[in-house]
């Protein structure tokens, strides 16, 4: 489930100065050797890959085999090749555990570039904590390093593993950062046992028999998904396979096909969990009490387990999938994503408003609605269901389902978010929402621009000297403010003066801030208002009689997101928006304007920036907005953005000519 | 975690050492609640912050092997209740456990909700027979307000008379500084009384008034100080080790000397294994023979050593090899430089070594300097403490002038030392132990980036050109040993990137060649290809050109307005531009901006701009002098690289020929 922060990362850097100490530590042995599928391997040519890949991947291969009493087991072989320095870091494998997927044996070899053979054995691997964000969990990883790290290395490891106990689902990622010259996936059934599989961002592929109840999928010269800014999650581009296998002979394996079935085992897990108790009930009626609608009750519930449940995360074994007891979590006042869900729909349901368990992922586009499986989602929010009466003008995340009616999405984990928003990784995603007999995948709704805004009014004043007086005032809504709040609400009073300070510094040279204030820091409902003063040196430069000035003064919108022209994906940004400034400039005495630059005014499909600059008397005028419509800028766009970008930047960095009037 | 790094079984105490008081255990009883402390809604101090420390204290015995550390925390703002978080350090069961772990969180009301919950423990490491964990817990129903109470106990394995076995640790610490402020806190230590076993405290950073007291009976002694600050983290700060308070108990099984003594004994020590080491003639003769010419002149003999040396393989800076690995390779420790020479393989202190037994070999007057690095610590002499000084390098006498020298760091070229060992004290080799240098300080002049460009002015305003960057001395050197891992596209991405960043314009950048990445002693050029669209902008009928081209090369690192530290700037340096403009024929220059010749103890400034029959010719060199400036400076420096900044942002004004 979706981490926040960690506590246990402090200790990062001495854990991993324990993993180093103890990996260095692997003693000699006479006589290592490779086995001969890695060998032939390592003689393979290979194909052409791009100059960045770090390295190949030669082989990765997945067995799973379920024995006639239900138990699982899965081996794995991993062969690659260090192509760049940057690639060593394949010699490292660490392989994730609990106490319900011990790790049967683990392998390990290398072939070094002049030939040397080398082979690592299971006390020759370390283990580990993962470091993990949680307060505490039981994962487990095992870390082996092969010897010979280096460019033109073959490296290879096998693993064999438990699979957790009546898990008959599972997923198959073929695609990841590296290229993968071939990838297979081996199913071994008893007999009578059945499956079903969906491909993912990847042509559909039908098994071959391998005899018996074996099945056998492989895929070829895979292309890796590097890395881009602004890019889309990346688990929403790489090829994978959601698995299904189930059986009438074994009670828990049953069917996950379809989303239905996916949600009835989220309830099973979780239903048991929604118990109240006294203290909770009590709590419940001194939050609603003198409320009279369902929404301000709603309201105040929701608002509550937000932000006085603190995010901690303890999970062990399949704690990591269900969540704790609705009780202990309002005792403790503290829980992760599933177990602030679960008292929030316990609470909401003692104050008769219906509400469900909802799975989502944090990352929009990963849930894949053609690909049913659990092993998608990694958060948990809240679906309630609204009267058909209550005004929903305010609550952007509602969506009116024709089975379930009047659903408002709220996530009661980003406690930056306020009242009818969402963050925005899950906006125009799929969730899932667990009812008691299934559920549905609904698409939750992208919020539309004027949702989230931020507003820039200033006055300036131009001193003779080229200096700048400016007063400004920032109203902040939707994601605009939760970016900002996140930022100021974190640091304390002198952090949020170097904030605003290394914010001008953006844009001043020489600049002094001369006065701030925060408005509904805390108010999460509430748009925030930023407020300050500054005093800038040499703002305007002097040329001749001529004095040269920006207008924009502040703010840059302006990217070169899509100057990369190798570029393979789409660009993504968090949220729609408005963003507006209005600013208006004192000029100094004895000046006149001479030449002003031209407005702009710049569209695209995807969004759109108008700015205006005028004079009149001794003031200057600038104005400007900007607007993107949709986050998601597809990649037969990127000569439209590019252009649009550009089209910004010449404004912004377009220069008033200011002329000394002749006495 | 106090630092219980040199634990070892030792057998040199006569006497065993009874356990003669009740194992050390956390008391029940907490501090008493005042009415004020539960009302308070800020930091007076500091106001604004989200949490502080009420109380703190640290309670370490030695003796018994134990420390209770107990914690009071104020919680004022939402973010404030992370710290009810608590993950308590890795350890290794086999030399210390923590337990007895005790909470409470008090509400603003004074009602007390006691932690009652899990103290979760995991295993963060394991392997080889060791096995590190870790414990953490979370305190309940914390909210803006609270105060919270911790205490916990750390145990470690005591010495045991049933089998002679006793632990000795060579010294205890006090981390008096915390990242919250703290408004009192209480320290104790009661050191181990093995007879034959010494000890002695030393501290920095201890604030006016706090009160440090011994027990004449028990020997404990207690150190209690209020309103201390919290650590503060800034660029360009002295290791953080030591702007922070720390108190430090040095144990010694001999009577710990006086440092002028301890030096002394120390200095001699390592004369007699460092010239033990560097005592091979018969190879060295050998290896000389091979090196140098008998026609060489004296500058080349030490020249051709030194590149000999640096040309062997350094293990200080490459990737462990396992054992494994070491004996495929039939890697083993050197024991002198014979062996290093054999192998042509050590680490910087056995290269550096080699290079002085060489050089000696060829007649110069050569010897070792033991330096304390400038980026982790500052030597204190005070310390008995002889793992301050943890590097070598090498110093030859030409001329009656010291030349230090460093053929143990890769691509260091000759006659520069790595930033870290300028500007610090440093024990010669010498029999006459202790005999103390000051390193110089790096000379402006040594290091440098050079920038030329040769650009044009296209009709629709972008810039297109050659620019040529020359990287000399320690420049030369950092990013040539940043560089030494990567493969071609690595270095060329990184090249481009570096370009980039200097450039105030999104630009096309190609890296056309680079004239040597794997030589020390020849500077490292760089040219490139380079297009900036864009790069003029109009106003009616004028054009604005930016005068400065690398204007991100010039931006105010401190953009702050407090400061609390000194600054700590690296190395000196010259950066210096010259950028030609060709413009079209259709412009003529209407105005330039004026020069500027500044002259300060910081650094030197000169921009002048020209133009040169259409050409304008833009030449800025900057010199860094300072080194070290008093933080009292800091708003005047500030001021100084803020209207650098903004010299930077000036602009040509071209106008239409007719």
């Amino acid at each position: 489930m979706n981490k926040l922060y960690s506590k246990w990362q402090i200790n990062t850097l001495l854990l991993a100065g324990f993993c180093c100490v103890l990996l260095s530590g692997t003693p000699a042995r006479a006589g290592d050797s490779v086995p001969d599928w890695f060998r032939q391997l390592a003689h393979t040519p290979l194909g052409t890959y791009p100059e960045e890949a770090d390295g190949v991947v030669l082989l990765d291969e997945q067995t799973l085999t379920v024995k006639e009493n239900g138990e699982i087991y899965e081996t794995h072989r991993m062969a690659k090749k260090i192509l760049r320095p940057s690639g060593k870091k394949f010699a490292y494998l660490d392989v994730h555990y609990d106490r319900d997927t011990k790790i049967q044996h683990i392998r390990g070899w290398s072939i070094a570039a002049g030939g040397q053979e080398y082979e690592l054995r299971d006390k020759d691997a370390v283990d580990s904590s993962p470091f993990a964000d949680a307060i505490y969990d039981d994962q487990r990883e095992k870390i082996m390093k092969v010897p010979a790290a280096d460019v033109g290395t073959f490296v290879a490891f096998e693993w064999e593993q438990h699979g957790r106990p009546y898990n008959f689902s599972t997923r198959w990622d073929f695609q990841r950062s590296t290229p993968v010259k071939m990838a297979r996936f081996t199913l071994n059934l008893p007999v009578g046992w059945e499956y079903q599989y969906r491909f993912g961002n990847w042509a559909e592929q039908k098994p071959q028999s391998v005899g018996g109840n074996s099945w056998q999928w492989e895929v070829h010269d895979v292309e890796g998904v590097t890395e881009e800014p602004n890019m889309p999650a990346s688990d929403s581009l790489a090829g994978m396979t959601a698995v299904s296998l189930y059986s009438t002979s074994i009670a828990q394996a049953a069917r996950l096909t379809n989303w239905g079935e996916v949600a009835g085992w989220a309830n099973s897990l979780n239903a048991s969990r929604r118990v109240s108790t006294p203290k909770l009930q009590a709590k419940v009626a001194e939050l609603t009490t003198g409320k009279t609608d369902t929404l301000s009750k709603i309201h105040a519930i929701a608002n509550y387990v937000q932000h006085n449940i603190r995010y901690v995360e303890i999970s062990v074994g399949i704690g990591g999938f269900q969540s704790h007891m609705a009780g202990d979590i309002f005792a403790n006042s503290y829980g992760d994503c599933k177990d602030k869900a679960t008292l929030l729909v316990t609470m909401l349901h003692e104050a008769g408003v219906d509400a469900y368990f909802t799975l989502v992922s944090s990352e929009r586009g990963v849930v894949n609605p053609a690909v049913p499986t659990p092993w998608t989602f990694n958060h948990a929010i809240v679906a309630i269901k609204l009267p058909a009466d209550v005004d929903t003008s305010a609550l952007y995340s509602t969506v009116d389902d024709p089975k379930l009616g009047k659903l408002f999405f709220f996530d009661p984990t980003y406690d930056k978010t306020g009242f009818g928003a969402l963050p925005p990784g899950e906006q125009n995603s799929y969730a899932l929402v667990v009812t008691g007999n299934g559920g549905e995948l609904i698409k939750m709704p992208l919020l539309s621009p004027p949702v989230n805004r931020l507003t820039r009014v200033a006055h300036m004043q131009l001193t003779p000297e080229g200096g700048l007086l400016g007063d400004v005032e920032e109203t902040r809504s939707g994601n605009e403010a939760t970016i900002m709040r996140e930022r100021l609400i974190a640091a304390d009073r002198d952090k949020r003066v170097k904030i605003i300070e290394q914010f001008l510094g953006e844009f001043f040279d020489r600049s002094q801030l001369t006065y701030a204030s925060i408005g509904n820091l805390d108010k999460y409902d509430e748009p925030l208002i930023l407020k300050y003063k500054f005093q800038a040196a040499d703002y305007a430069k002097s040329a001749g009689d001529l004095m040269l000035v920006r207008p924009r003064v502040l703010g840059n919108k302006a990217s070169p997101i899509a100057e990369d022209k190798k570029r393979k994906y789409a660009v993504t940004y968090d949220t729609t928006f408005i963003q507006s400034d209005a600013i208006d400039m004192k000029l100094p005495a004895g000046y006149t304007v001479d030449e002003l630059p031209p407005a702009a005014n710049v569209t695209a499909p995807f969004a759109e920036y108008k700015s205006k600059i005028e004079s009149k008397n001794d003031m200057l005028y600038y104005s400007r907005s900007y607007t993107l419509k949709d986050p998601l800028v597809p990649l037969d766009q990127m000569p439209a953005l590019r252009t649009f970008m550009r089209g910004i930047a010449n404004d912004e960095r377009n220069t008033a000519v200011l002329k000394k009037v002749q006495p | 975690m106090n630092r219980l790094a040199s634990c070892f079984l030792s057998a040199c105490f006569a006497v065993l050492f009874l356990i003669s008081s009740p194992l050390a255990h956390p008391k029940d009883e907490w501090q008493p609640i005042t009415p004020e402390d539960l009302a308070l809604k800020d930091n007076p101090a500091v106001p604004g912050s989200k949490a502080m420390i009420l109380y703190r204290s640290i309670e370490r015995d030695d003796a018994m092997g134990s420390q209770i550390e107990y914690v009071r925390v104020k919680i004022f703002t939402e973010e404030g209740k992370q710290y009810a978080d608590v993950v308590l350090p890795p350890f290794d069961r086999s030399s210390f456990n923590i337990e007895s772990v005790r909470g409470r969180t008090i509400h603003p009301d004074g009602s007390i909700v006691p932690f009652s919950g899990q103290v979760y423990e995991k295993v963060v490491a394991q392997g080889h027979g060791l096995k590190y964990r870790a414990k953490a817990f979370t305190l309940p129903d914390v909210t803006p307000g609270s105060i919270l109470d911790y205490r916990f106990l750390i145990r470690w394995e005591s010495s045991d008379p049933a089998t002679n076995m006793y632990y000795y640790f060579s010294r205890s610490e006090w981390e008096v500084s915390h990242e919250l402020y703290q408004r009192s806190a209480h320290f104790k230590f009661q050191p181990m009384n093995h007879e034959g076993l010494w000890w002695v405290m030393r501290s920095i950073n201890i604030p006016l008034g706090a009160k440090i007291d011994q027990d004449k009976r028990t020997n404990a002694v207690t150190l209690d100080l209020a309103n201390l600050s919290g650590i503060e983290k800034e660029e360009y700060m002295p290791p953080e080790g030591e702007v922070q308070a720390r108190v430090v108990f040095f144990y010694d099984s001999a009577r710990i000397p006086q440092p002028d003594e301890y030096w002394k004994n120390f200095g001699k020590q390592w004369h007699g294994s460092a010239e033990g080491f560097m005592d091979k003639k018969g190879a060295v003769s050998r290896a000389l023979a091979s090196v140098v010419s008998a026609g060489d002149s004296a500058e080349i003999k030490l020249h051709k050593i030194y590149e000999h040396v640096q040309s062997f393989e350094n293990f200080t800076f490459e990737a462990a090899k396992s054992e494994k690995e070491a004996k495929a390779l039939k890697l083993r420790a050197n024991k002198n430089v014979e062996d290093v020479i054999n192998s042509k393989a050590g680490y910087r202190n056995d290269l550096n070594r080699t290079f002085v037994a060489l050089a000696r070999g060829a007649g110069f007057d050569a010897t070792l300097i033991r330096v304390t690095e400038r980026d982790s610590a500052i030597l204190h002499k005070e310390w008995p403490s002889s793992s301050q000084l943890d590097y070598e390098i090498a110093m030859v006498k030409r001329d009656g002038k010291s030349v230090y020298l460093d053929p143990g760091s890769p691509f260091c070229p000759f006659g520069i030392l790595p930033w870290e060992d300028t500007a610090v004290a440093g024990m010669q080799l010498d029999k006459n132990a202790p005999l103390w240098v000051e390193l110089p300080s790096p000379e402006p002049n040594d290091t440098g980036i050079k920038r030329v460009a040769k650009m044009k002015l296209e009709d629709d305003g972008s810039l297109t050109g050659e620019v040529e960057v020359t990287f000399v001395g320690e420049d030369a050197y950092r990013r040539r040993f940043l560089e030494r891992n990567e493969d071609e596209a690595g270095r060329k991405k990184d090249m481009q990137d570096l370009l980039q960043d200097w450039l105030s314009f999104k630009a096309d950048v190609e890296l056309v060649k680079v004239n040597e990445w794997k030589a020390a002693n020849v500077p490292l050029v760089a040219t490139y290809k380079l297009t900036v669209p864009g790069y003029a902008s109009q106003a009616g009928h004028r054009v604005l050109l930016p005068s400065t081209l690398f204007a991100g090369a010039y931006r105010n690192p401190f953009t702050g307005t407090k400061r609390v530290h000194p600054i700590c700037m690296e190395y000196t340096y010259d950066r210096s531009d010259d950028v030609r403009i060709s413009v079209p024929a259709m412009f003529q220059v209407e105005t330039l901006p004026k020069p500027v010749k500044q002259q300060n103890g910081v650094a030197d400034l000169s921009v002048e701009y020209a133009n040169e029959n259409g050409t304008l010719h833009l030449t800025r060199d900057f010199k860094l002098k300072g080194l070290f400036i008093d933080q009292k400076f800091y708003a005047a420096l500030r001021g100084y690289f803020q209207s650098i900044q903004a010299g930077t942002n000036e602009q040509a004004v071209l106008k239409m020929a007719n």
